[in-house]
């Protein structure tokens, strides 16, 4: 394919010296070989032969983690929920690499109209060719949703970017008010053409303030035969009483994902910080493994009064998944090599891409990033390629101003 | 991760004289005379391969991955491909095509094959279409197909001057083109029609025609069979020498039945003679399809299933009976197929950053060992790694 392919740019093999390792199991001070697009091999002191070619870079006193793994962005803009100028621009290579996100997984939203599925897999292939890794959900907020090849199953079958189902609203007055039968049969297609294509399958539910909450889930996995883990539940830290409800449902085994741009600091008094949830469902019991978090990225943050007015309506970045890592570390007091979890290897996990993704270790892409000691971004490191250097991305999409 | 083979005679195709190679993580990471790895990877396999040949893995870019035929009723449906029976014959990557029958044959199966046979291990793509027009396709037409579907890379085998096509018209062959065109220019993909050529009078005159008539540049339109007969291979000899590619099919041969065809290996000498780039020549298998052999009356003689065995034979007999050098013949079995896809140098080269498809041959240019994606396919001669069920 004339495909691009950022390895050729640079010498085949780099040696990352020094840093201590989170993988994220912590693994001490490591010297690891990254070599084309994937990591090569991980030890103490390693030394490239003479004549290698090699490319070697100090990273004592940093910390390198696996590259972040975002899975509900609207990489082609979401929103229109305040009339067509508030339909939100698409995303660029530069804003999420800066950020430390090497995998994006895109979904569309509200708008399942004057967006569409071919648009956003169009998309997930330019920035995949502009060096990160991205995956979709094939769907939007409405039942029965929109889908490229005629049904989720098929779409999951035939076409290798897409991973699951999503996102689906659900309790929400921008919902298509599904029914327990819509979105059981919805899970299923989603199930068959995960299992058939040997993806996730899985179904990315969009949580509004509505009183059903998390009912509709709970109620299919309760009665039927499709797992839990089916399901990735996204915005449950937007109230008080969802995140009730979706701690009960973290502690059946069920994925809980807190979107990192919900918080009270901007605007949404009803929410729980996002790194707050994190503890909160941890000191209730909800296994680590089970919590994940995303950035809900380019689409529309907008906020409605009790009569469903809009209030206002504001972008978010995928800044908010490093600030809310900071957050939890520091403010929280959880152990990195635990934070960093949340935002790489469960992510991995729950969509089937570890240990290719989610992981540092030999056979893994060379997805990393280089954190310094108060946790901002040194570096990020995309399928081998160095994007972000000193905190400042170097590789710029196409169109991006360099 | 790593493997390192010692003592290699590598052509990339070019001749690079005594190499070493290391493979890391399924791609090449370097080419050179001497490659000493110090004590800290471990993790190293190292194959001497005593001054055996390392050439690219064969590329072959038609082949009936879920079977093809069924020209003489439902008992003559070929079945599926199984992994060894690609991996025997040096190929790493292949294109599947339908065929005939694009009713009971379905594009989806193709499609979830060409998945299977990648995850076992080797690199497949496919067409979208059959012989039929208008195509079928998965998507609705064939320009979604080539940008939705990331494996398919064309259409075809789009049937000509046959007794089994649709009796396409120049107009149809332009439309065709076109889709494929646009959709490759969209995706990134050559978007290539890819035809198959009968028996008939015609041979290439519609699609000539198409692109005399036309602003299709004649690299979109690939002929295969082409020396099923005189007349065709004349004719593609021609339209080559204008840029085109020609596909000459291994399994179509004299010996093997077709009486009025010209040995594969012949022909591409016959080309070059005749002053044909050799940058424009492939060569694929049609493996795996039935080759229906007809009498006068067009009824059905005999039927063959042809096997992917033919590509590895004419490369062979290219050198050792026709006096190819070896570089030239590898050419006609890698680094065209490569070029034609969009796919080199990550395939048909042996290059730092290629993939490590690599076929080891002794000096008789038989196979000794094939390495897919940096695994080892096949040693000392043995199909080594089976597909699921066999």
């Amino acid at each position: 394919m004339a495909k691009e392919n950022p390895a050729a740019e640079k010498p085949f093999f780099t040696l990352l010296r020094g840093a201590e390792v989170l993988a994220p199991a912590p693994l001490g001070q490591q010297d690891v070989l990254l070599a084309g697009e994937k990591i090569a091999l991980i030890g103490p002191d390693l030394s490239a032969p003479a004549g290698w070619g090699c490319q070697e870079i100090r990273l004592n006193g940093y910390t390198l983690v696996p590259g972040f793994i975002d899975g509900h962005v609207h990489m082609i803009g979401g929103g229109g929920e305040g009339g067509y100028p508030t339909r939100t621009p698409e995303l660029t290579l530069s804003a999420a690499t800066r950020a430390g996100v090497t995998t994006v997984v895109g979904c569309l939203g509200t708008d399942g109209v004057t967006r569409h599925m071919t648009s956003l897999l169009a998309k997930a292939r330019g920035l995949e060719a502009e060096g990160i890794t991205t995956y979709i959900y094939t769907g939007a907020y409405e039942v029965p949703t929109p889908t490229i090849t005629g049904s989720v199953r098929s779409d999951l079958i035939i076409i290798d970017k897409v991973i699951g189902a999503g996102e689906i609203a659900i309790s929400d007055h921008r919902s298509a008010q599904p029914l327990q039968a819509d979105i059981q049969k919805l899970a299923a297609q989603a199930r068959v053409g995960g299992i058939l294509s040997g993806k996730a399958g899985v179904v990315n539910l969009h949580l509004g303030d509505g009183k059903n909450g998390l009912s509709i889930p709970l109620a299919i996995v309760e009665e039927g035969e499709i797992p839990i883990t089916q399901f990735i539940p996204t915005h449950v830290n937007r109230n008080a009483r969802l995140f009730k409800e979706a701690i009960e449902w973290g502690k059946r085994g069920g994925f809980m994902d807190i979107t990192s741009g919900v918080s009270p600091a901007i605007g949404f008094a009803q929410a729980i910080k996002p790194s707050r949830a994190v503890r909160e469902a941890l000191a209730a019991g909800v296994a680590l493994s089970r919590i994940t978090m995303s950035s809900d990225g380019n689409g529309s943050m907008p906020r409605f009064d009790e009569h469903g007015n809009m209030l206002g309506l504001t972008v978010a970045s995928q800044d908010s998944l490093l600030a809310e890592l900071g957050d939890l570390v520091r403010r929280e007091g959880l152990p990195l090599a635990e934070a960093i979890q949340v935002i790489t290897s469960n992510v991995a996990q729950a969509l089937k891409l570890w240990p290719r993704k989610g992981a540092i270790q030999a056979g893994a892409d060379a997805d990393l990033v280089a954190l310094t000691p108060d946790l901002a971004i040194h570096q990020v490191w995309a399928r081998g390629r160095l994007m972000v250097d000193g905190g400042k991305p170097i590789v710029f999409g196409t169109f991006e101003q360099g | 991760m790593l493997t390192l083979l010692k003592n290699a005679r590598v052509y990339a195709p070019e001749p690079l004289g005594c190499q070493d190679i290391l493979i890391v993580g399924g791609k090449i990471g370097k080419i050179a005379p001497r490659i000493d790895i110090n004590q800290s990877f471990l993790a190293l396999e190292t194959v001497d391969l005593a001054g055996k040949l390392a050439v690219p893995g064969f590329i072959d870019p038609h082949v009936h991955l879920t079977g093809g035929g069924g020209e003489a009723g439902f008992y003559s449906r070929v079945p599926e491909i199984m992994l060894s029976g690609i991996i025997s014959a040096g190929i790493t990557t292949v294109v599947g095509v339908l065929g005939t029958d694009g009713t009971t044959r379905h594009l989806e199966s193709l499609l979830a094959k060409a998945r299977g046979l990648e995850t076992e291990g080797v690199t497949t793509y496919m067409y979208t279409g059959s012989y039929e027009l208008p195509p079928v396709t998965i998507t609705g037409s064939v320009r979604r197909d080539i940008i939705i579907v990331d494996k398919v890379i064309g259409v075809g085998e789009i049937a000509v001057s046959d007794h089994r096509s649709s009796e396409p018209t120049v107009q149809e062959l332009k439309r065709l083109a076109t889709e494929a065109r646009l959709g490759g220019m969209l995706s990134g993909k050559p978007g290539i029609a890819h035809f198959h050529m009968g028996n008939g009078r015609e041979g290439l005159g519609k699609i000539v025609e198409a692109i005399a008539t036309s602003e299709i540049p004649i690299r979109h339109f690939y002929p295969t069979h082409v020396n099923r007969k005189r007349e065709l291979l004349d004719e593609a000899g021609e339209f080559a020498k204008r840029g085109g590619y020609i596909d000459i099919t291994a399994g179509v041969s004299p010996l093997t039945g077709f009486a009025g065809a010209i040995k594969p290996s012949k022909a591409v000498i016959e080309c070059l003679d005749r002053g044909v780039p050799l940058s424009r020549l492939t060569m694929s298998s049609d493996g795996n399809g039935s080759m229906a052999v007809y009498n006068e009356a067009g009824k059905v003689e005999k039927l063959l299933v042809t096997t992917l065995d033919s590509i590895p034979a004419e490369f062979r007999d290219l050198v050792l009976a026709d006096g190819l050098a070896i570089e030239k013949a590898l050419y006609t079995v890698t680094t065209n197929a490569a070029a034609l896809l969009g796919l080199y140098p990550v395939k048909g080269a042996l290059a730092a950053g290629s993939d490590a498809d690599i076929a080891v041959l002794d000096d008789k240019l038989v196979l000794d060992m094939v390495f897919a994606k940096g695994v080892k396919m096949m040693e000392n001669g043995r199909v080594i790694k089976k597909g699921t069920f066999e």
